[in-house]
């Protein structure tokens, strides 16, 4: 019978994926849907940009693959998220829901002061930059940094 | 909140990952439960002391109450 006070929580996973283990049918569901759908969108987002780029017939097609991909894995990626979420029990839920929080927060303080310097000292004050889908991914280390550090207090 | 857990799964010999299944959450909750460091909800504390067959007041105790008394 265990007398540890040890928590034990996955911290690889917690680090690279931003949850709590493939133990349960949940992780591992998640893990495996997230990770294909990653996959597939690299494979054809690249393909779609280069036979866009190189005006490889029908254009407009690799185009639209091209600029709808990534918003469409995305979307999926975060409909798995909520459903993965909603799988866990009430502290792991609370873990997550509050490392989304000050991850929103922690994105809001550092976008505003990163774009304030670029916009008065780069000149990158154009709707694409401020759009840009390299935040969502600059995001995700927070994120996991931050559930981390709450799991660590249980 | 102190609580009586750790006292009743040794009493009903149960590991902290047994407990767990019991009631449907992870074995990192009850630890959490366990040492003090997290508060169930309501729905999750009635299960635990209809587990154990007590009132829900002789498993979780405001902080400072003896339970022994």
């Amino acid at each position: 019978m265990e007398t540890t006070n040890s928590s034990q929580w996955p911290t690889g996973s917690i680090l690279a994926y931003g949850t709590f283990g493939t133990r349960t049918p949940a992780g591992k569901r998640y893990r495996l849907r997230a990770t294909a759908a990653l996959a597939a969108f690299t494979i054809l987002w690249l393909l779609s940009i280069y036979l866009w780029k190189t005006h490889v017939s029908p254009t407009l097609l690799w185009g639209t693959i091209g600029a709808i991909a990534p918003g469409l894995t995305f979307s999926f990626v975060a409909w798995e998220t909520h459903r993965y979420w909603l799988s866990l029990d009430e502290l792991a839920r609370r873990l997550q829901l509050e490392a989304a929080a000050w991850t929103y927060l922690v994105g809001i303080a550092a976008g505003m002061l990163f774009g304030g310097f670029s916009f008065v000292f780069y000149n990158s004050a154009s709707v694409w930059f401020w759009c840009s889908p390299m935040w969502v991914i600059l995001l995700e280390p927070i994120r996991a940094f931050v559930l981390y550090r709450l799991a660590k207090r249980y | 909140m102190k609580n009586e857990l750790r006292v009743l799964r040794a009493r009903h010999r149960l590991s902290q990952a047994d407990l767990a299944e019991k009631l449907g959450v992870s074995r990192q909750t009850v630890n959490a439960i366990e040492t003090e460091k997290y508060d169930p909800s309501l729905p999750l504390a009635f299960k635990i002391a209809e587990l154990f067959q007590s009132r829900i007041e002789d498993v979780f105790l405001p902080n400072g109450k003896d339970p022994h008394v």
